[in-house]
């Protein structure tokens, strides 16, 4: 009787230390509002790449975006267990301030060709917040 | 001009001709997408400097782009890694839960 008592806490025990295991493994669930963001992203992003291949930057679009990903960082940090998606716009935010920076100082349009790699690589690194956003679970 | 030459002469004291042959030829056989597509635009981008089409110091500017999108990516992949074990745990979970007294009977 005893013995039969103490495997059933056993099994108790077994399924708490389950539960706890799923509560470490907080990760944040997929946002449609998160993907939204993103994908809306996209246009004005190719908007101010385009002026960086013509005499003057859009001003507007880089203000634009900028502030937009300020609003989205703030947004993301709150969620719990949501790291990784910070990091991304983090990174994201240093790519496009890098790009803007080499434009400005260099002072004169950026060629066709060169202008299009950069943008490829820019949508590519929004994809990849994408995909990131779409593998959570819902 | 030959393309690994072009590039030699752009990288010599970084780079020989066969390490970036090699290290091309690896990445193209790897089995994750994200390092097989760096390797088609590293190609790309060697095609444009041998043409003259883009600078070397243009060229390097998309090695650190690529830096930033591994950065970007090994992100992805934590999330999905988490996702999936995250997925793991909830059906183990569910399935210790729902059989919990039969397992407690069965002993």
């Amino acid at each position: 009787m005893k013995r039969a008592f103490n495997k059933q806490l056993l099994v108790v025990f077994l399924v708490i230390i389950f539960i706890s295991g799923c509560a470490l493994f907080n990760q944040s669930k997929y946002d449609k509002f998160t993907h939204e963001n993103f994908a809306f992203l996209k246009a004005p992003v190719i908007k101010l790449y385009e002026s960086y291949a013509s005499d003057e930057i859009s001003k507007c679009f880089k203000k634009y975006i900028f502030r937009k990903l300020d609003q989205f960082h703030e947004y993301e940090k709150w969620k719990e267990g949501n790291e990784n998606t910070v990091e991304q716009i983090v990174l994201f935010k240093k790519m496009l301030t890098r790009h803007f920076e080499e434009r400005n100082n260099l002072g004169v349009p950026w060629s066709e060709v060169h202008m299009q790699n950069k943008l490829n690589n820019v949508l590519e690194a929004i994809d990849l917040m994408l995909r990131t956003e779409m593998s959570k679970n819902k | 001009m030959d393309l690994w030459e072009k590039l030699i002469e752009l990288n010599t004291d970084i780079f020989s001709e066969k390490e970036i042959q090699a290290l091309l030829l690896e990445m193209s056989k790897s089995d994750d997408e994200f390092v097989k597509m760096q390797a088609v635009k590293i190609r790309v981008y060697l095609n444009q400097v041998a043409k003259e089409e883009i600078t070397q110091k243009e060229f390097n500017s998309y090695i650190t782009d690529i830096r930033d999108l591994a950065d970007i990516n090994s992100k992805k992949v934590d999330t999905e890694n988490a996702a999936l074990l995250q997925r793991v745990m909830i059906i183990a979970g569910k399935l210790l839960l729902k059989n919990a007294f039969t397992l407690a009977k069965m002993f």
